[in-house]
């Protein structure tokens, strides 16, 4: 039942390539059936000897026999080949179609969800997952198939040949089949699982630990992340013992099962032949003697084939795990906003699996062109109130209204043409600087990049590279620090030319000459634009028109930089540490 | 001793690995060979009812005969499966372990110049690859060469002209999947370089979500993506029907022995010159023995595609690693630059004297 579901899964993703996939199995079943002939003729060589006994040289048609042997061997084989053609060029569709599918829909997610799985994991499952099912389909169900159809090719020739020969011959096949149930029980399912487990901590680690390389090696803390990636091996090493040592009995059982034939069929000759022996007979047991090790190589095909099923049906499982994931609702009456404002409206929001509410009922009111900051200590909700503006997540309470439209009522096209968001760490993808920068704007002609790039002040970094703006970023020996990295993702913004602009200002910067370049970039940016500005440190907020003071996921305090230090209060504390910091540098 | 350091370096192993890879091509072999032992039995058991030999006497023979073939089957087979399966992930455990630490010893311009992909694609799928070959394959295809060496060797004792018809097909299939290795390995390695940019995509788009969106990209980053993943489909069926072609060639070619050995064997019945029971002996064998060197020849052509793995585990492990003093011995904390002179890789003078 189980596996006619992961069947099903599986062709959803072949589409029309399952038909290739039941050719496959079809022409297996053929195969298996011709391959039986060619014993056939080995045996009419023996009958025809046995027969024309001692006068060999009425024996003519040896030969003949001979070739038709081959014959029919090679037509068999010829047809597996082409069944194996069919099954392959559907697996690999499937595989293919599953991965792109898979990323497409973890496209639509909200953000924040990759953070808390890992991309290592997810990359695995996306991978590794489909590819597991690769050897099943190709290989594994055509020879199920063909090593069902063999005992079927069997029976017929039971009516043909000695019937009680021949269904003895089967008692193997019936040992080797409830040897193969025990190894799929629901115990063994469970340690394929843990034992999938530890593989992908371990993948997980491994990421990790060499992601962690570089850092490891600026700060040597060699022994810590070194021990994590170690226990996963260790764990995973454990799990695959464990596994192995509990599948030896019933393999031992299933070997010698499968090769016992020859044992069968001496004990039934002596029983058949106490009172004497008949030629029929004899050309008869010769017969199940020559043809019998086809089970043996049959089921020696299939010999894994439970474990591959688990393995299948382990993958479907975690690639549901990420299909069943909710994307971000997209609305079916999309609405334009009317202006530039942004309204947040008593909203709340909880990071799923997370205890504490990340917004606790926050309102607030931004106007058209005004530049706002949101400061407070960390953790204390800015990257997450902006993040919901840019609707990374939806609220759970509440509405964000931009130009007067809920955010959610809003083509995600359009939003995004609304909203830019400069992040602290912004990524670069493997492209060139150019491709780079008019990720938002495709049509940008080179003109428009260069003016981007001069406003946003990375000349510098263009004149570093020898091919300037079409240096490959990650390519050998391209290094952009994370400054750098956010002077061209402000550059990305300018082109964009978003009415709404979110700054993520970096929490720390290596050199001040980048910072300084930073703040004129991003004033540059700021023209005529709704500003949302996450700053970390208190002198760049003095000149915006309000400051919204953020504490444990509420509003504490808010006004401009007077207002709220004649208040007192938490922002005038702040002001005050911040000044004594910068003291200590003088003094420094 | 000697073949075993040679193991040692050749598949990357610990010393204590390359004993147990010994081990367990010793123990395939036994078992293969024991496999046959039923055959024997089998061939008894005709010339007996052929020659009318049989009688109550021979009852005890063939009762205890079978007993102990079949006990001896369970026997190697549990021998093998603790001797292939268990060493064999213990020396992947060792081996992941070595990596690691020999990867933390790189210079940092190495991670600058692989992708984080391609290192952890390294350690986890080829390690999992290697796992396979060494517990499966190698031992597999060594087994089943001695084994069939054995009791080619043993033919030729009993009828040389029909070993010579049963066998002549061997060193030719053996051939033709030995000459595919070049063909083979480069397409393995161009596939290798396909699941890598695929891989790196996947890795790139999960990493950079957040950067798509915001910026409208996404759909045009999955358009890439696509084409990425499509390129290993098109390449996936281009490497199985080459790889299909060699072993499929070689394999049909062995099924030829059949009839030479028809034709070979019923000529020489005709002269007089062959006896019945001969002839028998050849035909089950022919029919027989082709199926386990199928199997062989699969494992051979597997075999000759994890050299593109074994080659890039080598990378890593004789990769400059960064070397110096293992303790700290200096006095103040004072740091002096003299004539100092560094080059990124491939990259003109980043930094003067």
């Amino acid at each position: 039942m189980k596996k006619q579901s992961s069947m099903s899964k599986l062709f959803e993703y072949a589409g029309n390539y399952r038909y290739l996939t039941i050719t496959s199995w079809l022409l297996s079943g053929i195969s298996a059936l011709i391959a039986l002939v060619p014993f056939y003729y080995i045996w009419r060589i023996i009958k025809e000897v046995l027969e024309v006994a001692p006068d060999f040289e009425e024996a003519k048609n040896l030969s003949t026999y001979g070739w038709c042997a081959v014959g029919f061997a090679v037509l068999a084989m010829f047809i597996y080949v082409c069944a194996l053609m069919c099954s392959h060029i559907a697996a690999f569709r499937v595989q293919a179609n599953m991965r792109i599918q898979m990323m497409t829909h973890i496209m639509k997610l909200p953000m924040g969800f990759m953070d808390k799985e890992g991309s290592g994991k997810i990359r695995r499952i996306v991978n590794d997952s489909s590819a597991a099912t690769e050897s099943y389909l190709a290989h594994q169900l055509p020879d199920e198939v063909g090593a069902m159809v063999t005992p079927i090719g069997l029976l017929v020739l039971l009516l043909v040949f000695d019937w009680k020969l021949g269904l003895l011959s089967l008692i193997p096949m019936v040992i080797a089949f409830c040897v193969m149930g025990m190894m799929t029980g629901s115990e063994m399912k469970r340690k394929m699982t843990e034992y999938q487990n530890a593989l992908e901590e371990m993948s997980n680690e491994a990421v990790e630990y060499v992601r962690g390389i570089p850092v490891v090696k600026t700060f040597g803390q060699s022994i810590f992340s070194f021990k994590r990636f170690k226990d996963s091996i260790d764990k995973y090493g454990k799990w695959s013992m464990e596994y192995t040592k509990d599948l030896r009995l019933p393999m031992v059982l299933y070997t010698t099962a499968i090769n016992s034939t020859f044992a069968i069929l001496t004990v039934a000759a002596l029983v058949v032949t106490k009172d004497g022996i008949t030629n029929e007979f004899l050309l008869n047991l010769i017969f199940y003697i020559i043809i019998t090790p086809i089970i043996t190589v049959m089921l020696n095909k299939i010999m894994f084939s439970s474990k591959n099923a688990m393995l299948v049906e382990d993958a479907l499982d975690r690639i549901k795990e990420i299909m069943d994931m909710e994307p971000l609702k997209e609305s079916k009456k999309a609405k334009s906003p009317a202006g530039y404002s942004v309204a947040v409206k008593d909203i709340s929001f909880t990071y799923k699996d997370a205890e504490k509410k990340a917004m606790n009922h926050v309102s607030l009111d931004i106007k058209q062109g005004d530049h706002v900051a949101f400061v407070g200590p960390s953790g204390g909700g800015k990257t997450t109130l902006a993040s919901l503006m840019a609707r990374f997540f939806d609220v759970d309470e509440g509405s964000i209204l931009i130009g007067g439209i809920d955010v959610r009522d809003i083509a995600e096209k359009e939003l995004v043409d609304t909203v830019s968001f400069v992040f602290q760490d912004s990524k670069l993808l493997k492209m060139s600087i150019f491709d780079n920068v008019r990720l938002g704007k495709p049509d940008a002609t080179r003109e428009e990049v260069e003016k981007a790039l001069k406003d946003a002040q990375c000349e510098d970094i263009i004149n570093k590279f020898p091919d300037g703006i079409d240096t490959i970023i990650g390519s050998k020996g391209v290094y952009v620090s994370g400054g750098e990295a956010q002077r061209l993702s402000i550059a990305r913004a300018m082109l964009k030319n978003a009415p709404i602009l979110v700054l993520d200002e970096a929490t720390a910067f290596a050199d001040p000459d980048n910072e300084v370049r930073v703040q004129e970039a991003f004033r540059c940016l700021s023209k005529d634009k709704t500003v949302i500005m996450i700053a970390h440190r208190l002198s760049t907020v003095v000149d915006a028109d309000c400051i919204y003071v953020l504490k444990d996921g509420k509003v504490e305090e808010q006004g401009n930089h007077g207002e709220l230090l004649e208040k007192n209060g938490v922002y005038a504390h702040m002001w005050n540490e911040y000044n004594k910091s910068i003291d200590w540098k003088v003094g420094a | 001793m000697k073949i075993r350091e040679k193991l040692q370096h050749k598949y990357a192993l610990s010393p204590k690995g390359a004993t147990d890879m010994l081990k367990a091509f010793v123990s395939v072999t036994l078992s293969d060979i024991v496999l046959m032992f039923p055959a024997g039995m089998v061939f008894i058991l005709i010339s007996d009812l052929l020659n009318d030999n049989m009688n109550s006497g021979r009852i005890p023979f063939y009762a205890i005969g079978c007993g102990i073939c079949l006990l001896l089957i369970a026997i190697t087979t549990y021998i093998q499966y603790n001797a292939t399966f268990f060493s064999t992930y213990e020396e992947s455990g060792v081996r992941r372990t070595t990596l690691a630490e020999r990867l933390r010893k790189m210079p940092l311009s190495y991670f600058g110049k692989k992708d984080l992909a391609d290192l952890t694609g390294t350690i986890m799928s080829d390690c999992a690859t290697l796992e396979t070959a060494s517990s499966h394959w190698y031992p597999e295809l060594t087994g089943a060469l001695i084994s069939t060496s054995l009791v080619a060797l043993g033919l030729f004792f009993f009828d040389w002209r029909m070993a010579l018809a049963a066998l002549w097909v061997l060193p030719i299939a053996v051939i033709i999947v030995l000459s595919s290795s070049r063909v083979q390995k480069m397409i393995g390695r161009r596939h290798m370089e396909l699941k890598l940019a695929c891989a790196d995509g996947i890795q790139e788009c999960l990493e950079t979500a957040r950067d798509l969106r915001a910026n409208n990209a996404r759909d045009a980053y999955m358009e890439g993506l696509k084409k990425k993943i499509k390129a290993i489909e098109k390449h996936s069926i281009m490497t199985e029907v080459a790889t299909a072609f060699f072993v499929v060639s070689a394999q049909m070619i062995l099924k030829i022995g059949i009839a030479t050995v028809a034709l070979v064997g019923g000529g020489l019945l005709v002269k007089g010159k062959l006896d019945v029971l001969t002839f028998f002996m050849f035909l089950l064998l022919v029919s027989r023995l082709y199926d386990p060197l199928q199997v062989a020849l699969q494992n051979l052509a597997a075999i000759i595609s994890t050299e593109v793995q074994c080659e890039r585990m080598d990378e890593i492990l004789s990769y400059e690693v960064q070397t110096g003093e293992e303790s700290l011995w200096n006095e103040g904390c004072d740091i002096v630059f003299e004539n100092v002179g560094f080059t990124y890789e491939s990259t003109c003078c980043a930094f003067g004297r």
